[in-house]
């Protein structure tokens, strides 16, 4: 499941196109027996574009500073243990590094330092990628990179304290990264971008963190598709962004009294596309985003589906399907800034007599009793019952606190196939 | 004693209004499952059904059924049989009429289209809720002697319980918002059958945790194995008392 | 057989039986009259443990009848107004109370006025579709169904045609020849007088009168129940006025 993206593309005619003048890229074995029998004194034998070749066996090393371009390679999954050192195990400060084939492991927690399995100090061109990082403190770690291809690790800890956790995949101030078929699991967060400008998730698998699945601030122009955020501590966080892209992913099972499919905070002229939210305490909680298209998503079975705060304003929501969610839609304003339209409700009952596919009848999805547990938390437990229900009834008659002219004149009658 | 309660259920089989109960619970168990895709959505109805329907026609009939059985109650209690025992077979022969009716009409439903934890749930609180509302009819209508009154009285006490209660509970809880009610309220529901059948449904079905952080409270409460079986004693409390109470004013009451 | 000592029932203020006394023995066939509200049918409820006295005490075989419900083993007793279950077939009526009868055996069941009555024709209908008529000729028939060495019969000929009038009659003075004890409540006074042997009058709770007939025809030189009625309420407004 190699990537071939133009990047990997491109990097790979940088390495050849660089080591073919010279001709005499070498390839360095390293291993027991070899000429190497570890890999800190390869690094330091290579020349730039040579290949180390890392054979099978437990290596334990920490601190491999790579400060040249060079493949480094491990042939059947060398593993490199750091026993729980606080320390690095690659620090990588050059450009075209490839790092490929390792068992990864035991980084250990330090209060001071983000150690991570893999850390990119400063490079462009890079490829992190086809490595298992097992129980490391951070993972993958890039900072002031450029270019870079960062694809099928499989990233795995057991953290059960939210404050010696680290995060699977971590980028601060990069540009041009793409993050691709990895799976992070039991980090403190899955993904997290700090100061990312145009780069690419997509099709990766982040569940079970005990934050956020993704964790996503000031990055502009960024798109993610395809990618599953599941089961994650708060679901995951897209704050403070500009003209970020998000289709085709899945939010699921974010559980928590805190949790979120998707919690947007300051974020503006976004596109939240064909995205599934299903089963989250709440499907996309938005502050303050601004602009955004959100389109032919799927909320299912969500404690709320979208709580649209009040200070959100020229959003459009249309061609959505809202499906046996306990809640559609949630504000704290009596008024209304955001457009929606054509989306099927399936708390709507409504008729359609000309059969245009449309309820006659607008529709109001705000929820009385949702405004109601906002200011009355301990009110919860009065869900569906009857009283509530006759409150529920009349007030989208009669609208008095729920904003009136959040209505969706065009209620689709049944879902849209998505 | 079940022979008695054999031919007051075989009695009770051919009545026309429980015919149309039976009726009534099957075209909306079964037919809520043909119209609606979404089974969760399904729940939610039947729960209503359960929750505020049974309670009426349970309550109604067996007021109307009492009343109209006195005479023959009379013809009973001069064979040599002791009154604890006929009460106690009208009872079964109510009981097993109303649950087997809802076994039928919603509990079938959901046991095929949506064998899930909340249907369990919501059976067992509709089967609960049918004993409760038997009893408390029972004791009304062997309190009240004029059958206009008695019908007036269970009528407002399924009012009170369905819906004033509730309104009361909420009304509360405005007054209180500013204090840690959470502990008071778990304890007011307690004293409504309907709202421990819903809370104990609602609490198997993924709503629960969408109740924020004062949920948690409930949560911990209902949401646990022992809070389950707190809830389900008390539902028993529920008919068991009103039944017990019936009991003894019916064993000496003056016929 | 039955032995009633100072049987007082208060429902509130109202004083339906003050101090009552009586004593009935078998081979008597007691005729209970008095005006509507005189504490008729409160009496026979007391004696059925239907009501509970306010006070005194009820023996039946000189067994005091709070002891427990087995004494309704000896008694059987037709009401005045009978509702039966509706969807009840009249076979099942009889089955279920044959069911809740274990301690009388097959052979022993007296159905003399089940046949008489024919209700066999009558047993696949609904208790619910009976005519009042046939509903107390179902109501005498389960009556005596049990043999019982006491019978109470409330008003039982409001309803019945004059055949069946006559059968449940000639039924009645048969028990009084096997010497069991006959209790009648009746307004229509016409009916008693070829079953009774003793009268109990009773008004405003109290016992007026309990006579044997042979003493009150004598007292009264009337043969016919209702003139001696009649007869004895006059002589008693007399006195009052004397």
């Amino acid at each position: 499941m190699i990537v071939v993206s133009k990047k990997i593309a491109a990097a790979l005619i940088i390495v050849l196109g660089c080591a073919l003048p010279c001709a005499f890229a070498k390839i360095l074995p390293v291993g027991p027996g070899e000429r190497f029998a570890e890999i800190t004194p390869a690094v330091a034998a290579a020349h730039a574009f040579d290949t180390l070749l890392v054979k099978k066996a437990t290596y334990r090393e920490h601190t491999i500073i790579i400060n040249k371009p060079l493949w480094v390679m491990g042939e059947g999954m060398p593993v490199i243990d750091a026993r729980n050192k606080e320390a690095d195990i690659f620090i990588i400060m050059s450009d075209s590094v490839f790092i490929e084939g390792f068992v990864l492991s035991n980084v250990g927690v330090s209060y001071l330092n983000e150690y991570a399995a893999v850390k990119v100090r400063k490079g462009r061109n890079g490829v992190v990628r086809n490595n298992t990082i097992k129980d490391c403190y951070f993972g993958i770690y890039l900072e002031y990179a450029r270019d870079y291809i960062i694809s099928n690790n499989d990233i795995v800890a057991h953290t059960k304290d939210e404050s010696s956790a680290g995060n699977a995949i971590h980028v601060w101030k990069a540009n041009n990264i793409e993050i691709a078929y990895n799976s992070a699991t039991g980090h403190r967060d899955g993904i997290y971008f700090e100061f990312v400008d145009d780069s690419k998730i997509h099709h990766n698998v982040s569940f079970n963190n005990l934050r956020y699945g993704l964790h996503f601030m000031f990055s502009n122009r960024d798109g993610y598709f395809f990618n599953e955020f599941t089961d994650n501590g708060a679901g995951v966080a897209v704050m403070f962004s500009k003209q970020i892209r998000m289709e085709e992913n899945l939010f699921a099972n974010n559980w928590g009294t805190a949790s979120y499919g998707l919690l947007l905070k300051e974020i503006s002229d976004g596109e939240i596309h064909k995205n599934r939210f299903i089963q989250n305490t709440i499907g996309i909680l938005a502050e303050g985003a601004n602009r955004l298209s959100i389109q032919r998503n799927q909320f299912t079975q969500n404690g709320t589906a979208l709580d649209m705060k009040g200070n959100c304003l020229d959003n459009k929501v249309t061609h959505n399907n809202f499906l046996a969610n306990t809640f559609e839609v949630v504000t704290n304003s009596k008024y209304n800034n955001n457009e929606y339209n054509s989306n099927y409700w399936s708390l709507y009952s409504g008729y359609d007599l000309d059969r245009d596919g449309f309820g006659d009848l607008p529709y109001r999805p705000v929820n009385l009793f949702a405004k109601i547990t906002n200011e009355i938390p301990s009110a919860s437990i009065m869900l569906h019952s009857f009283f509530v229900n006759i409150l529920e009834l009349s007030e989208r008659i009669f609208p008095e606190i729920i904003p009136e002219e959040l209505v969706d004149k065009k209620p689709r009658m049944r879902p849209y196939i998505l | 004693m079940w022979k008695l309660s054999y031919y007051i259920l075989g009695d009770l089989i051919k009545n026309r209004i429980i015919l149309g109960y039976l009726l009534f619970l099957s075209v909306v168990g079964w037919g809520v499952f043909f119209l609606e895709s979404q089974p969760e959505k399904a729940l939610l109805v039947l729960m209503q059904v359960a929750l505020m329907a049974v309670p009426l026609i349970v309550m109604v009939f067996a007021t109307i059924y009492y009343y109209n059985s006195r005479e023959f109650i009379l013809l009973i209690l001069t064979q040599p049989i002791a009154r604890s025992a006929v009460i106690k077979s009208f009872f079964a022969g109510l009981s097993c009429a109303f649950i087997l009716s809802f076994l039928i009409g919603i509990g079938l439903p959901l046991v095929l289209f949506y064998p899930s934890m909340e249907s369990f749930y919501l059976i067992i609180s509709g089967l609960m809720l049918s004993l409760v509302f038997i009893a408390i009819a029972l004791y009304v209508s062997i309190k009240v002697q004029d059958k206009a009154r008695g019908m007036g009285v269970v009528l407002l006490l399924w009012v009170f319980f369905a819906f004033l209660y509730d309104g009361f509970l909420i009304f509360f809880m405005y007054q209180f918002s500013d204090y840690p009610i959470e502990e008071g309220v778990l304890v007011l529901t307690l004293f409504n059958p309907i709202d421990i059948a819903r809370i104990t449904i609602i609490m198997k079905t993924e709503a629960s945790a969408m109740m924020g952080l004062s949920g948690a409270v409930f949560r911990e409460f209902f949401g646990s194995s022992k809070g389950v079986l707190v809830s389900l004693t008390i539902l028993v409390i529920w008919w068991v008392l009103p039944f017990v109470l019936a009991g003894k004013i019916f064993s000496k009451k003056d016929m | 057989m039955i032995s009633l000592q100072n049987i007082s029932k208060r429902y509130g203020k109202h004083e339906a039986l003050q101090s009552v006394s009586l004593e009935f023995t078998r081979g008597q066939s007691i005729a209970m009259i008095g005006p509507n509200g005189s504490g008729k049918t409160t009496l026979i409820k007391s004696i059925l443990g239907l009501v509970v006295p306010s006070e005194g005490a009820i023996l039946v075989n000189n067994i005091d009848i709070t002891a427990g419900c087995d004494y309704r083993k000896t008694i059987g007793y037709m009401p005045q107004i009978n509702r039966f279950p509706e969807h009840m077939k009249v076979s099942h009526l009889f089955a279920m109370m044959k069911k809740m009868r274990p301690d009388v055996s097959d052979g022993d069941y007296d159905e003399e006025l089940y046949r008489a009555f024919e209700i066999e024709k009558m047993e696949k209908k609904k208790l619910g579709a009976l005519s009042g008529g046939m509903s107390q000729q179902v109501s005498a028939a389960l009556a005596f169904l049990f043999n019982p060495s006491m019978i109470i019969l409330d008003e039982p000929t409001a309803a019945l045609d004059p055949v069946s009038n006559e059968l449940l009659k000639g039924k009645i003075n048969k028990c009084v020849d096997e010497n069991k004890l006959v209790l009648i409540t009746s307004h229509i006074l016409n009916d008693l007088d070829e079953i009774t042997t003793h009268v109990v009058y009773l008004m405003e709770g109290k016992v007026r009168f309990f006579k044997a007939m042979e003493v009150l025809r004598a007292q009264t030189s009337e043969s016919r129940l209702n003139k001696i009625i009649v007869r004895l309420i006059n002589e008693e407004f007399a006195n009052v006025e004397a």
